[in-house]
């Protein structure tokens, strides 16, 4: 018979509060991390853009604004409003919607100025050639002049309902950036940002289970928190960012910008939840795995780690008994019944929570428990 | 003579995870909310055309 005792020490009373506050640290770094994912998602994600771009609130938001602004055009330059109104074309509008979107995503991953979305106007002049009409004017030479600037008008039009940024203003800002900051660096930097979180991430892990003697199921109970704590931190966020609601503060400067943003926030709002999910799920399967392993009766464990050999029916034993538990997995000991987590008579421990893994302080010859009945 | 056996029940663990994040974020917050309003507003007026 073996008398294999364990070595293993639980962690100390500083261990513990250090890996508490790693845990918390860690939470508040995955919760960046995933906000910085989502960002990223958010710029360079092509099939949010197009969902975006073709959103038929988004695209009617823009008719009607492009609407009213050729009719006071027209009232300008005295050309019949409703015919021209055939060049808002719908698949027209979602294409500059995305080009407007690529636009944004290109400048940030180059940070090199560009000048606005390529577009191509050349379909609305096509378009408006049959559609232009000055029943008041009969000089060739006024039509003429009529036809071009309200062509050029329109096209205008056309461009600011689908790209409403200064994108000369936003060039002068980012040469001007150039000249004191490497923006590629910072870019590269930003969209690495999840990936360098992560890593981090991984090593406060590792620290975690330094920490905890070296056992990383014990780590499992501070790794398991703060996934669990970074779910609930990500809640908080998205909240928080619902609470700060951009699109109110956008719509002052721009509706369609407001109604831009809103789309996206609802885009983000099923990964959120499913990731909020996720984390919360992780927490639940790392607490099961480290409360399993706490709940496990000495001897089999004993049996299993120390004396496998010796005893080829222990693995068994051992691959028995958590299916026998799970049947009242939270119920406390009753009085006077050797359980779960229970400190057999005579046991010198006054170290009684299941933080304190009883069962690895305890050898196999001193507790009577069911591993050696069964054996 | 038995000793009770003292279990968690989990949100201990979690909320001690979550309770610093969760204040940093809630303080952070409440209090940068009406600069981050006015600076993101103030670029919109700048660069978004009505």
């Amino acid at each position: 018979m073996s008398t294999n005792r364990k070595t293993r020490r639980s962690p100390g009373r500083a261990a513990r509060g250090i890996s508490w506050a790693l845990a918390a640290a860690l939470s508040l770094m995955l919760t960046f991390a995933l906000a910085g994912a989502a960002a990223l998602y958010v710029i360079q994600s092509q099939g949010l853009h197009e969902r975006v771009a073709s959103n038929e609130e988004l695209i009617r938001q823009e008719t009607e604004w492009a609407r009213d602004k050729i009719r006071d055009l027209a009232e300008e330059y005295g050309f019949e409003a409703d015919r021209t109104l055939a060049v808002l074309d719908r698949e027209m509008l979602a294409r500059r919607n995305l080009a407007g979107l690529t636009w944004i995503r290109d400048t940030v991953n180059s940070g090199k100025p560009k000048q606005g979305p390529k577009v191509d106007n050349g379909e609305i002049e096509e378009m408006l050639s049959g559609l232009l009409r000055f029943p008041n004017l009969k000089d060739q030479n006024q039509i003429n002049q009529a036809y071009g600037d309200a062509t050029a008008g329109i096209v205008r039009i056309v461009g600011n309902a689908t790209f409403f940024f200064r994108s000369d203003l936003t060039d002068l800002g980012l040469e001007k950036i150039r000249n004191y900051a490497d923006i590629r660096s910072f870019l590269n930097l930003v969209n690495r940002l999840p990936l360098i979180l992560g890593i981090l991430a991984a090593i406060i892990a590792g620290l975690m289970i330094l920490l905890v003697a070296g056992d990383p199921r014990e780590a499992l109970k501070y790794a398991g928190c703060s996934l669990g704590g970074a779910g609930i931190l990500t809640a908080i966020s998205g909240v928080l960012i619902v609470l700060l609601d951009l699109p109110g503060a956008a719509a002052a400067a721009n509706g369609r910008l407001a109604t831009m943003i809103r789309l996206i926030g609802q885009e983000l709002l099923l990964p959120l939840i499913l990731t909020v999910v996720l984390l919360l799920a992780a927490y639940g399967v790392c607490l099961t795995f480290y409360s399993r392993r706490n709940r496990r009766p000495a001897a089999v464990q004993s049996g299993t780690e120390g004396a496998a050999a010796e005893m080829p029916a222990a693995e068994g034993i051992a691959a028995e008994m958590p299916a026998a538990e799970t049947s009242e997995p939270e119920e406390p000991a009753a009085e006077g019944t050797l359980s779960e987590g229970t400190i057999s008579e005579g046991t010198p421990s006054d170290e009684t929570s299941s933080d304190e893994t009883p069962s690895e302080e305890i050898s196999s010859e001193e507790t009577p428990s069911e591993g050696r009945t069964e054996k | 003579m038995t000793q009770k056996t003292k279990r968690k029940s989990g949100w201990g663990g979690i909320l001690t995870a979550a309770l610093p994040g969760a204040i940093l974020l809630i303080a952070g917050f409440i209090l940068a909310r009406p600069y981050i309003l006015k600076a993101f507003g103030l670029a919109l007026k700048t660069v978004v055309k009505r």
